[in-house]
Protein backbone atom coordinates (compact mmCIF):
# COMPACT_ATOMS: atom_id res chain seq x y z
CA UNK A 1 0.00 0.00 0.00
CA UNK A 2 1.23 3.46 -0.93
CA UNK A 3 1.38 5.33 2.40
CA UNK A 4 2.83 8.56 1.05
CA UNK A 5 0.03 11.09 1.46
CA UNK A 6 -0.77 13.01 -1.74
CA UNK A 7 -0.25 16.73 -1.24
CA UNK A 8 -2.10 18.02 -4.29
CA UNK A 9 -4.39 16.94 -7.11
CA UNK A 10 -1.53 15.77 -9.33
CA UNK A 11 -0.22 13.48 -6.61
CA UNK A 12 -3.78 12.39 -5.85
CA UNK A 13 -4.28 11.27 -9.44
CA UNK A 14 -1.05 9.27 -9.22
CA UNK A 15 -2.22 7.76 -5.96
CA UNK A 16 -5.54 6.74 -7.54
CA UNK A 17 -3.64 5.06 -10.37
CA UNK A 18 -1.10 3.27 -8.20
CA UNK A 19 -3.37 2.27 -5.34
CA UNK A 20 -6.73 1.71 -7.00
CA UNK A 21 -5.80 1.24 -10.67
CA UNK A 22 -7.97 4.25 -11.58
CA UNK A 23 -6.83 6.55 -14.33
CA UNK A 24 -8.26 10.07 -14.38
CA UNK A 25 -8.24 11.14 -18.01
CA UNK A 26 -10.17 13.41 -20.34
CA UNK A 27 -12.66 10.57 -20.75
CA UNK A 28 -13.29 10.56 -17.03
CA UNK A 29 -14.32 14.17 -17.31
CA UNK A 30 -16.42 13.56 -20.40
CA UNK A 31 -18.24 10.74 -18.69
CA UNK A 32 -18.74 12.86 -15.57
CA UNK A 33 -20.26 15.63 -17.74
CA UNK A 34 -22.56 13.10 -19.36
CA UNK A 35 -23.76 11.75 -16.01
CA UNK A 36 -24.11 15.17 -14.41
CA UNK A 37 -26.06 16.58 -17.34
CA UNK A 38 -28.39 13.58 -17.30
CA UNK A 39 -29.05 14.03 -13.58
CA UNK A 40 -29.68 17.74 -14.04
CA UNK A 41 -32.05 17.24 -16.98
CA UNK A 42 -34.07 14.63 -15.11
CA UNK A 43 -34.23 16.65 -11.93
CA UNK A 44 -35.45 19.69 -13.87
CA UNK A 45 -38.39 17.61 -15.09
CA UNK A 46 -39.19 16.22 -11.64
CA UNK A 47 -42.44 16.98 -9.82
CA UNK A 48 -40.45 18.27 -6.88
CA UNK A 49 -38.52 20.90 -8.86
CA UNK A 50 -41.52 22.01 -10.90
CA UNK A 51 -43.61 22.39 -7.78
CA UNK A 52 -40.95 24.14 -5.72
CA UNK A 53 -40.01 26.67 -8.39
CA UNK A 54 -43.65 27.18 -9.32
CA UNK A 55 -44.45 28.13 -5.73
CA UNK A 56 -41.70 30.72 -5.25
CA UNK A 57 -43.91 33.73 -5.94
CA UNK A 58 -46.44 32.44 -3.44
CA UNK A 59 -43.72 31.96 -0.85
CA UNK A 60 -42.54 35.48 -1.47
CA UNK A 61 -46.05 36.85 -0.97
CA UNK A 62 -46.54 34.82 2.18
CA UNK A 63 -43.28 36.05 3.67
CA UNK A 64 -44.16 39.65 2.80
CA UNK A 65 -47.52 39.37 4.51
CA UNK A 66 -45.83 37.88 7.55
CA UNK A 67 -42.88 40.27 7.85
CA UNK A 68 -43.42 43.27 5.59
CA UNK A 69 -40.16 42.51 3.81
CA UNK A 70 -39.22 40.82 0.56
CA UNK A 71 -38.06 37.24 0.77
CA UNK A 72 -35.75 37.31 -2.22
CA UNK A 73 -33.59 39.87 -3.96
CA UNK A 74 -35.11 41.56 -7.02
CA UNK A 75 -34.44 39.57 -10.16
CA UNK A 76 -33.90 36.37 -8.20
CA UNK A 77 -33.99 33.30 -10.39
CA UNK A 78 -33.49 29.62 -9.79
CA UNK A 79 -30.86 27.77 -11.71
CA UNK A 80 -29.57 24.26 -11.37
CA UNK A 81 -25.81 24.16 -11.63
CA UNK A 82 -23.42 21.32 -12.25
CA UNK A 83 -20.31 21.10 -10.14
CA UNK A 84 -17.30 21.43 -12.46
CA UNK A 85 -15.29 18.25 -12.80
CA UNK A 86 -12.19 19.74 -11.20
CA UNK A 87 -14.19 20.79 -8.12
CA UNK A 88 -15.76 17.35 -8.00
CA UNK A 89 -12.40 15.62 -8.14
CA UNK A 90 -11.03 18.04 -5.55
CA UNK A 91 -13.87 17.11 -3.24
CA UNK A 92 -13.02 13.42 -3.52
CA UNK A 93 -9.40 14.36 -2.78
CA UNK A 94 -10.45 16.19 0.38
CA UNK A 95 -12.63 13.30 1.57
CA UNK A 96 -10.24 10.50 0.66
CA UNK A 97 -7.04 12.21 1.71
CA UNK A 98 -7.04 15.66 3.35
CA UNK A 99 -9.81 15.03 5.85
CA UNK A 100 -9.31 11.27 6.14
CA UNK A 101 -8.56 10.69 9.81
CA UNK A 102 -7.87 7.01 9.13
CA UNK A 103 -5.14 7.53 6.53
CA UNK A 104 -3.51 5.45 5.06
CA UNK A 105 -6.58 3.29 5.57
CA UNK A 106 -9.91 4.09 3.97
CA UNK A 107 -12.17 6.74 5.52
CA UNK A 108 -14.90 5.64 7.93
CA UNK A 109 -17.46 5.10 5.13
CA UNK A 110 -14.96 3.69 2.65
CA UNK A 111 -13.01 5.12 -0.27
CA UNK A 112 -14.85 7.41 -2.67
CA UNK A 113 -14.10 5.99 -6.09
CA UNK A 114 -15.71 5.95 -9.54
CA UNK A 115 -17.90 2.96 -8.65
CA UNK A 116 -19.67 4.96 -5.94
CA UNK A 117 -18.67 8.59 -6.24
CA UNK A 118 -21.81 9.80 -7.98
CA UNK A 119 -23.77 8.58 -4.97
CA UNK A 120 -21.27 9.66 -2.33
CA UNK A 121 -20.69 13.24 -3.51
CA UNK A 122 -23.86 15.14 -2.80
CA UNK A 123 -23.63 18.36 -4.77
CA UNK A 124 -22.94 17.32 -8.33
CA UNK A 125 -26.18 19.12 -9.16
CA UNK A 126 -27.07 21.97 -6.90
CA UNK A 127 -28.89 25.21 -6.65
CA UNK A 128 -28.90 28.16 -4.32
CA UNK A 129 -31.71 30.19 -2.89
CA UNK A 130 -30.55 33.59 -1.71
CA UNK A 131 -32.82 35.28 0.76
CA UNK A 132 -32.59 38.81 2.05
CA UNK A 133 -32.84 38.16 5.75
CA UNK A 134 -31.70 35.49 8.16
CA UNK A 135 -35.23 34.34 9.02
CA UNK A 136 -35.85 33.76 5.32
CA UNK A 137 -33.50 30.79 5.56
CA UNK A 138 -35.72 28.90 8.02
CA UNK A 139 -38.78 29.96 6.06
CA UNK A 140 -37.40 28.39 2.87
CA UNK A 141 -36.23 25.27 4.68
CA UNK A 142 -39.79 24.65 5.90
CA UNK A 143 -41.26 25.26 2.45
CA UNK A 144 -38.76 22.97 0.77
CA UNK A 145 -39.35 20.19 3.30
CA UNK A 146 -43.06 20.53 2.75
CA UNK A 147 -42.66 20.03 -1.01
CA UNK A 148 -40.37 17.06 -0.32
CA UNK A 149 -43.15 15.42 1.67
CA UNK A 150 -45.76 16.13 -0.96
CA UNK A 151 -43.55 14.68 -3.69
CA UNK A 152 -42.49 11.65 -1.66
CA UNK A 153 -38.81 12.51 -1.73
CA UNK A 154 -37.17 9.62 0.04
CA UNK A 155 -34.74 11.63 2.11
CA UNK A 156 -34.33 15.32 2.83
CA UNK A 157 -31.37 15.94 5.07
CA UNK A 158 -30.89 19.43 6.48
CA UNK A 159 -27.47 20.61 7.53
CA UNK A 160 -26.91 23.97 9.18
CA UNK A 161 -23.40 24.83 8.09
CA UNK A 162 -21.49 27.05 10.48
CA UNK A 163 -17.86 26.48 9.69
CA UNK A 164 -14.71 27.66 11.29
CA UNK A 165 -13.80 29.43 8.07
CA UNK A 166 -16.80 31.76 8.35
CA UNK A 167 -19.05 29.92 5.92
CA UNK A 168 -22.73 30.07 6.92
CA UNK A 169 -25.46 28.46 4.86
CA UNK A 170 -28.03 25.70 5.09
CA UNK A 171 -27.66 22.69 2.84
CA UNK A 172 -30.61 20.48 2.07
CA UNK A 173 -29.69 17.19 0.44
CA UNK A 174 -32.50 15.44 -1.35
CA UNK A 175 -31.99 11.79 -2.19
CA UNK A 176 -33.57 10.57 -5.39
CA UNK A 177 -33.04 7.74 -7.80
CA UNK A 178 -31.68 8.64 -11.23
CA UNK A 179 -30.95 6.61 -14.30
CA UNK A 180 -27.49 7.48 -15.56
CA UNK A 181 -25.63 6.36 -18.68
CA UNK A 182 -23.14 3.54 -18.26
CA UNK A 183 -19.62 3.54 -19.65
CA UNK A 184 -20.52 1.37 -22.65
CA UNK A 185 -24.19 1.33 -23.65
CA UNK A 186 -26.23 0.40 -20.59
CA UNK A 187 -27.80 2.62 -18.01
CA UNK A 188 -27.97 2.10 -14.29
CA UNK A 189 -30.14 3.45 -11.54
CA UNK A 190 -28.34 5.02 -8.64
CA UNK A 191 -29.24 7.19 -5.68
CA UNK A 192 -28.02 10.73 -6.09
CA UNK A 193 -28.29 13.59 -3.66
CA UNK A 194 -29.22 16.99 -5.07
CA UNK A 195 -28.10 19.89 -2.95
CA UNK A 196 -30.18 22.97 -2.31
CA UNK A 197 -28.18 25.68 -0.57
CA UNK A 198 -29.96 28.47 1.22
CA UNK A 199 -28.04 31.51 2.28
CA UNK A 200 -28.44 35.23 2.78
CA UNK A 201 -27.58 37.93 0.28
CA UNK A 202 -24.71 39.21 2.38
CA UNK A 203 -23.16 35.77 2.75
CA UNK A 204 -23.58 35.15 -0.94
CA UNK A 205 -21.73 38.33 -1.90
CA UNK A 206 -18.89 37.50 0.47
CA UNK A 207 -18.69 33.92 -0.73
CA UNK A 208 -18.35 35.00 -4.34
CA UNK A 209 -15.65 37.49 -3.44
CA UNK A 210 -13.70 35.11 -1.26
CA UNK A 211 -14.34 31.89 -3.13
CA UNK A 212 -10.73 31.57 -4.20
CA UNK A 213 -9.55 31.82 -0.57
CA UNK A 214 -11.99 29.12 0.55
CA UNK A 215 -10.99 26.72 -2.23
CA UNK A 216 -7.27 27.19 -1.70
CA UNK A 217 -7.61 26.81 2.05
CA UNK A 218 -9.53 23.54 1.69
CA UNK A 219 -6.91 21.78 -0.34
CA UNK A 220 -3.80 23.05 1.35
CA UNK A 221 -2.24 20.61 3.74
CA UNK A 222 -1.92 22.90 6.75
CA UNK A 223 1.15 22.67 8.96
CA UNK A 224 0.13 21.38 12.36
CA UNK A 225 1.63 24.26 14.33
CA UNK A 226 0.03 27.11 12.33
CA UNK A 227 -3.48 28.24 13.16
CA UNK A 228 -5.06 30.75 10.79
CA UNK A 229 -6.63 32.54 13.78
CA UNK A 230 -3.14 33.77 14.74
CA UNK A 231 -1.87 34.43 11.24
CA UNK A 232 -3.26 37.96 10.93
CA UNK A 233 -1.22 38.60 7.79
CA UNK A 234 -2.76 35.63 6.01
CA UNK A 235 -5.68 35.68 3.58
CA UNK A 236 -7.64 33.26 5.72
CA UNK A 237 -7.62 35.59 8.70
CA UNK A 238 -9.37 38.35 6.73
CA UNK A 239 -11.71 36.09 4.80
CA UNK A 240 -12.79 33.84 7.66
CA UNK A 241 -13.40 36.53 10.24
CA UNK A 242 -15.31 38.59 7.70
CA UNK A 243 -17.69 35.66 7.26
CA UNK A 244 -18.23 35.38 11.01
CA UNK A 245 -18.67 39.11 11.54
CA UNK A 246 -21.24 39.36 8.77
CA UNK A 247 -23.24 36.48 10.16
CA UNK A 248 -23.32 38.28 13.50
CA UNK A 249 -24.38 41.52 11.77
CA UNK A 250 -27.22 39.68 10.06
CA UNK A 251 -28.41 38.45 13.42
CA UNK A 252 -28.34 42.04 14.68
CA UNK A 253 -30.34 43.17 11.66
CA UNK A 254 -33.02 40.66 12.63
CA UNK A 255 -33.05 42.11 16.12
CA UNK A 256 -33.45 45.65 14.76
CA UNK A 257 -36.23 44.50 12.49
CA UNK A 258 -38.01 42.93 15.41
CA UNK A 259 -37.68 46.06 17.51
CA UNK A 260 -38.97 48.22 14.67
CA UNK A 261 -41.90 45.94 14.25
CA UNK A 262 -42.69 46.10 17.97
CA UNK A 263 -42.38 49.89 17.90
CA UNK A 264 -44.85 50.03 15.02
CA UNK A 265 -47.31 47.98 17.00
CA UNK B 1 -20.24 23.59 -45.99
CA UNK B 2 -21.79 21.69 -48.83
CA UNK B 3 -25.47 21.38 -49.50
CA UNK B 4 -24.94 17.71 -50.16
CA UNK B 5 -23.37 17.12 -46.77
CA UNK B 6 -26.10 19.07 -45.04
CA UNK B 7 -28.65 16.78 -46.66
CA UNK B 8 -26.60 13.83 -45.47
CA UNK B 9 -26.61 15.18 -41.90
CA UNK B 10 -30.38 15.71 -42.04
CA UNK B 11 -31.04 12.21 -43.34
CA UNK B 12 -28.77 10.60 -40.74
CA UNK B 13 -30.27 12.52 -37.82
CA UNK B 14 -33.78 11.63 -38.89
CA UNK B 15 -32.77 8.01 -39.25
CA UNK B 16 -31.73 7.95 -35.61
CA UNK B 17 -35.07 9.53 -34.61
CA UNK B 18 -33.64 12.85 -33.52
CA UNK B 19 -36.35 15.45 -32.77
CA UNK B 20 -36.30 18.56 -34.93
CA UNK B 21 -35.22 20.88 -32.14
CA UNK B 22 -32.09 18.78 -31.57
CA UNK B 23 -31.45 18.51 -35.31
CA UNK B 24 -31.56 22.32 -35.55
CA UNK B 25 -29.01 22.45 -32.77
CA UNK B 26 -26.77 19.99 -34.64
CA UNK B 27 -26.92 22.11 -37.79
CA UNK B 28 -26.02 25.18 -35.80
CA UNK B 29 -22.92 23.40 -34.50
CA UNK B 30 -22.05 22.23 -37.98
CA UNK B 31 -21.88 25.89 -39.04
CA UNK B 32 -19.16 26.45 -36.46
CA UNK B 33 -16.73 23.70 -37.31
CA UNK B 34 -15.71 24.74 -40.87
CA UNK B 35 -14.35 27.90 -39.19
CA UNK B 36 -11.67 25.87 -37.45
CA UNK B 37 -11.26 22.68 -39.43
CA UNK B 38 -8.77 23.07 -42.30
CA UNK B 39 -10.28 20.18 -44.23
CA UNK B 40 -13.67 19.52 -45.71
CA UNK B 41 -15.99 17.90 -43.18
CA UNK B 42 -17.50 14.78 -44.65
CA UNK B 43 -18.58 12.62 -41.71
CA UNK B 44 -21.05 13.01 -38.87
CA UNK B 45 -21.99 10.83 -35.90
CA UNK B 46 -24.04 11.24 -32.73
CA UNK B 47 -23.34 9.01 -29.74
CA UNK B 48 -26.50 7.62 -28.23
CA UNK B 49 -27.73 5.06 -25.75
CA UNK B 50 -31.11 3.72 -24.67
CA UNK B 51 -32.53 4.27 -21.21
CA UNK B 52 -34.54 1.65 -19.33
CA UNK B 53 -37.68 2.75 -21.18
CA UNK B 54 -35.88 2.15 -24.48
CA UNK B 55 -35.86 5.88 -25.22
CA UNK B 56 -32.92 7.24 -27.12
CA UNK B 57 -30.63 9.62 -25.28
CA UNK B 58 -28.25 11.71 -27.40
CA UNK B 59 -24.93 12.72 -25.98
CA UNK B 60 -22.11 14.00 -28.17
CA UNK B 61 -21.99 15.17 -31.77
CA UNK B 62 -18.95 14.25 -33.85
CA UNK B 63 -17.73 15.47 -37.18
CA UNK B 64 -14.96 13.94 -39.28
CA UNK B 65 -12.69 15.09 -42.05
CA UNK B 66 -9.93 13.05 -43.64
CA UNK B 67 -7.49 13.54 -40.77
CA UNK B 68 -9.44 15.31 -38.01
CA UNK B 69 -12.24 14.44 -35.67
CA UNK B 70 -14.30 17.02 -33.83
CA UNK B 71 -16.48 16.56 -30.80
CA UNK B 72 -19.30 18.75 -29.50
CA UNK B 73 -19.80 17.39 -25.99
CA UNK B 74 -23.36 17.30 -24.63
CA UNK B 75 -24.23 19.21 -27.77
CA UNK B 76 -27.92 19.66 -26.94
CA UNK B 77 -27.23 21.85 -23.93
CA UNK B 78 -23.63 23.01 -24.18
CA UNK B 79 -21.12 24.76 -26.46
CA UNK B 80 -18.10 22.64 -25.63
CA UNK B 81 -16.11 21.82 -28.75
CA UNK B 82 -12.81 20.24 -29.55
CA UNK B 83 -10.83 19.07 -32.55
CA UNK B 84 -7.94 16.66 -32.77
CA UNK B 85 -5.95 14.93 -35.52
CA UNK B 86 -6.66 11.28 -36.21
CA UNK B 87 -3.86 10.78 -38.70
CA UNK B 88 -1.41 8.08 -37.67
CA UNK B 89 -3.47 6.66 -34.84
CA UNK B 90 -0.91 4.69 -32.93
CA UNK B 91 -2.87 3.59 -30.00
CA UNK B 92 -5.21 0.78 -29.42
CA UNK B 93 -8.76 0.85 -30.77
CA UNK B 94 -11.35 -1.08 -28.84
CA UNK B 95 -14.75 -2.28 -30.03
CA UNK B 96 -17.43 -3.86 -27.87
CA UNK B 97 -20.73 -4.93 -29.31
CA UNK B 98 -23.90 -6.72 -28.38
CA UNK B 99 -26.50 -8.31 -30.69
CA UNK B 100 -24.71 -6.84 -33.67
CA UNK B 101 -23.21 -9.02 -36.39
CA UNK B 102 -21.33 -6.07 -37.89
CA UNK B 103 -23.38 -6.45 -41.06
CA UNK B 104 -26.84 -5.11 -40.30
CA UNK B 105 -27.99 -3.62 -36.99
CA UNK B 106 -31.23 -4.64 -35.33
CA UNK B 107 -33.41 -3.03 -32.70
CA UNK B 108 -31.34 -4.75 -30.04
CA UNK B 109 -27.89 -3.85 -31.40
CA UNK B 110 -25.43 -1.93 -29.29
CA UNK B 111 -21.84 -0.90 -29.88
CA UNK B 112 -19.12 0.90 -27.99
CA UNK B 113 -15.84 1.99 -29.51
CA UNK B 114 -12.88 3.86 -28.08
CA UNK B 115 -9.44 4.78 -29.34
CA UNK B 116 -6.52 7.04 -28.52
CA UNK B 117 -5.26 9.80 -30.79
CA UNK B 118 -1.69 10.96 -31.33
CA UNK B 119 -2.48 13.96 -29.11
CA UNK B 120 -3.13 11.60 -26.21
CA UNK B 121 -6.88 12.15 -26.24
CA UNK B 122 -9.26 9.20 -25.84
CA UNK B 123 -12.29 9.26 -28.10
CA UNK B 124 -15.35 7.35 -26.98
CA UNK B 125 -18.42 6.34 -28.99
CA UNK B 126 -21.70 4.66 -28.12
CA UNK B 127 -24.35 3.53 -30.57
CA UNK B 128 -27.66 1.78 -30.36
CA UNK B 129 -29.92 0.19 -32.96
CA UNK B 130 -29.34 1.41 -36.52
CA UNK B 131 -26.76 3.88 -35.24
CA UNK B 132 -24.39 0.91 -34.94
CA UNK B 133 -24.23 0.71 -38.74
CA UNK B 134 -23.30 4.37 -38.88
CA UNK B 135 -20.59 3.88 -36.29
CA UNK B 136 -19.23 1.00 -38.31
CA UNK B 137 -19.03 3.30 -41.36
CA UNK B 138 -17.13 5.89 -39.32
CA UNK B 139 -14.73 3.20 -38.18
CA UNK B 140 -14.07 1.89 -41.68
CA UNK B 141 -13.92 5.23 -43.48
CA UNK B 142 -12.02 7.46 -41.05
CA UNK B 143 -10.30 5.38 -38.40
CA UNK B 144 -9.02 2.22 -40.06
CA UNK B 145 -7.16 4.14 -42.80
CA UNK B 146 -5.46 6.17 -40.07
CA UNK B 147 -4.38 3.25 -37.93
CA UNK B 148 -0.71 2.61 -38.24
CA UNK B 149 0.48 -0.91 -38.73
Amino acid sequence: MNTVKPQNIKEYKNWLKETHKIEISDRTQTYYDSVANTIKRNFEKSDFWIQLTGNLNNYSDEYFVKTGYSLFMPGFGTELNIKPFFSFLSKTFRKNIVKNAYWPNEPKDGWILPNNWYTRISDIVRTMFVVKFLDGVKFMIDKTKSVCEQCNIEECEVSYEAREDGYYAVHLRLKNEFEIPGITWDTEKIDVRIEIQITTQVQEVIRKMLHKYYEHGRERMRKEDVKWQWDYKGNEFVANYLGHILHYVEGMIMDIRKRQSEKTL
Amino acid sequence: MTKEFKLKIGAYLQDIDMPKIFRDRAFKIYEFYPEICPEEITGVFVTDFLNKDEERQYENLWFFSETFCMEAKQFITKDDFDITPIKDLKRYLRIQKKDYDFKKATEKSKMHMSFGTPAGVTCDFKASKENCDYLKQILLKYLMPNLME
